[in-house]
């Protein structure tokens, strides 16, 4: 089980201590106001999110909202990222990219893991629950 | 808000016909008879943008209020050519919202992939809005037998559109097709001496039902109630679809089966999920699938047994359904997927992660009744 090879003009973020922001939608928040796993789950097995080293909770969900529905800004800790064996790679040098700060977790290795793939999504939901929704507070 | 610049474009030419002026001699202006196709071309965008827009955004009712004025393109010239007529436009000067900009490209896109997809006998592409397609039926009926509405796709092409096209996607879309299989809805009348019923579809859209022996009349009897207490059930029948795969008509009914009654645990929020459309997380989703709705509310109705609390429920990407509670930093998750096969997971708070596979709804709900436990 091998990562992906990275483009060119991505990076991996290998700093644990990174808070990452995903932007969810509202189809995903239950009637407490907190986020199913599958808010953290993609297609292609690349999680967007926006380094918060980058840019703020506030800054991120503005700019998603221009574009799409958005409950809000959740916090992951990119230390489960990697605890969970997955990577983020930081994508913002390329030109296809126009989200400021833009990262993405990697799970693209995980194609024939089922159980591993539902872990990260559980384990990033759990999480960023426990931490509670940074923007709008 | 950004400023959107009244950059001209030329996204439709007219050709042939009423328009070559190298054909006779007599041709001297733009015939008036076929302007009535410009703004039939301008009505088809904006219908397929404002559905993109709803697609995007589904928990909106209305566009907003500059939507249409900046989706709408003003004519400023017709170019005339030797052989055909160029319509240039430009789009409405000054600024635009960010959450609409781009929707009348996207739907002019749109519109030309959908008749090239069509043109080569795919049908019509399942991005294309259902209810739009009436309105791409009709885009081209005036142009006469040697005319052509010539328009370019994304890549510089151009696709050539002609009359018998036209005429080939209205009998297209105005057709029916015989599908068999299960249908989700509910049952909110019954004529049983014309052995018929109304059907209201997941998606709002009501249908008339064909029935046939006292069983089937029983079990539609027993389920017939108006909208809002209904219960949701599954008919396995034959039935008819139209262009964009969606039924339009119950043509015999095989059996019925209840799903979700009002009074079942949770059972407004499976209905909620239940109703979702195509697309409902603006990225492409998919609507519930049958099975792993029945097998939701079967677990939900064995946890309320149990006197398990009940978890959170929301549909997966794929049309599963998810079943998720985290009382404090531990997250109990069970996934099933579009065809019923189930997955637990515990995980969160730095605990080593547990597995299972349920088989049963029993053994599903017994497992949230432990993790409580």
């Amino acid at each position: 089980m091998s990562f992906t090879p990275l483009l060119p003009d991505e990076r991996e973020i290998v700093d644990t201590d990174e808070t990452l922001w995903r932007l969810v939608h509202p189809r995903h928040i239950d009637e407490q106001g907190f986020p199913s796993s599958e808010a953290f789950a993609d297609v292609q097995r690349m999680i967007s999110v926006v380094q918060s080293r980058l840019r703020t909770a506030r800054e991120a969900y503005d700019f998603h909202r221009r574009s799409h529905e958005c409950d809000g800004a959740w916090p992951i800790p990119s230390g489960v990222v990697h605890q969970v064996e997955c990577r983020v790679v930081d994508d913002t040098e390329r030109a296809e990219v126009t989200t400021p700060g833009h990262a993405y977790v990697d799970y693209r290795h995980l194609k024939d893991e089922k159980r591993k793939r539902k872990r990260l999504r559980t384990e990033l939901a759990a999480a960023a629950s426990a931490l509670g929704r940074a923007h709008p507070e | 808000m950004a400023d959107e610049q009244p950059d001209e474009i030329r996204p439709l030419r007219l050709s042939g016909g009423r328009f070559d002026l190298t054909s006779k001699g007599e041709v001297v202006g733009f015939p008036l008879s076929a302007a009535r196709e410009l703004a039939r071309y301008d009505d088809l965008i904006l219908d397929v943008a404002k559905r993109l827009w709803h697609g995007d955004h589904p928990s909106q009712r209305q566009v907003p209020r500059d939507f249409e004025k900046k989706v709408r393109l003003q004519l400023v010239d017709l170019e005339k050519g030797s052989v055909s007529t160029v319509l240039k436009a430009v789009r409405a000067p000054g600024p635009i919202s960010a959450g609409i900009a781009g929707y009348g490209d996207r739907a002019r896109a749109l519109v030309v992939t959908a008749l090239i997809a069509f043109g080569a006998g795919d049908g019509i592409p399942r991005e294309f809005p259902p209810d739009s397609l009436d309105a791409l039926a009709r885009f081209a009926k005036s142009l006469q037998d040697n005319e052509v509405a010539i328009l370019p796709d994304e890549h510089g092409n151009e696709l050539r559109y002609r009359k018998a096209d036209q005429q080939r996607l209205h009998q297209y879309v105005a057709q029916t097709r015989p599908r068999s299989g299960d249908v989700l809805g509910l049952v909110t009348a019954i004529d049983p001496d014309r052995g018929r019923f109304t059907f209201r579809l997941r998606d709002g859209r009501k249908v008339e039902g064909h029935f046939a022996g006292a069983d089937v009349e029983a079990a539609l009897h027993g389920v017939t109630r108006s909208r809002h207490v209904a219960p949701y059930v599954v008919l396995d029948c034959d039935y008819s679809i139209d262009a964009s795969d969606r039924a339009v008509a119950i043509d015999a009914v095989r059996s019925v089966v209840e799903v979700s009654r009002t009074e079942d645990p949770l059972a407004p929020r499976l209905r909620e999920l239940a109703e979702l459309p195509h697309n409902w997380d603006g990225n492409g989703a998919h609507p519930a699938a049958i099975p792993s709705l029945q097998l939701a509310q079967a677990i939900l109705r064995e946890c309320d047994a149990l006197d398990a609390p009940l978890p959170h429920a929301f549909l997966t990407h794929e049309g599963g359904v998810l079943l998720e509670d985290q009382p404090d930093l531990v997250r109990w998750s069970l996934e099933i997927e579009p065809d019923g096969e189930m997955m637990i997971v515990i995980a969160g708070g730095g605990r080593a992660p547990e597995y299972g596979e349920p088989s049963t709804p029993a053994e599903a709900a017994s497992s949230l009744k432990e993790f409580y436990a």
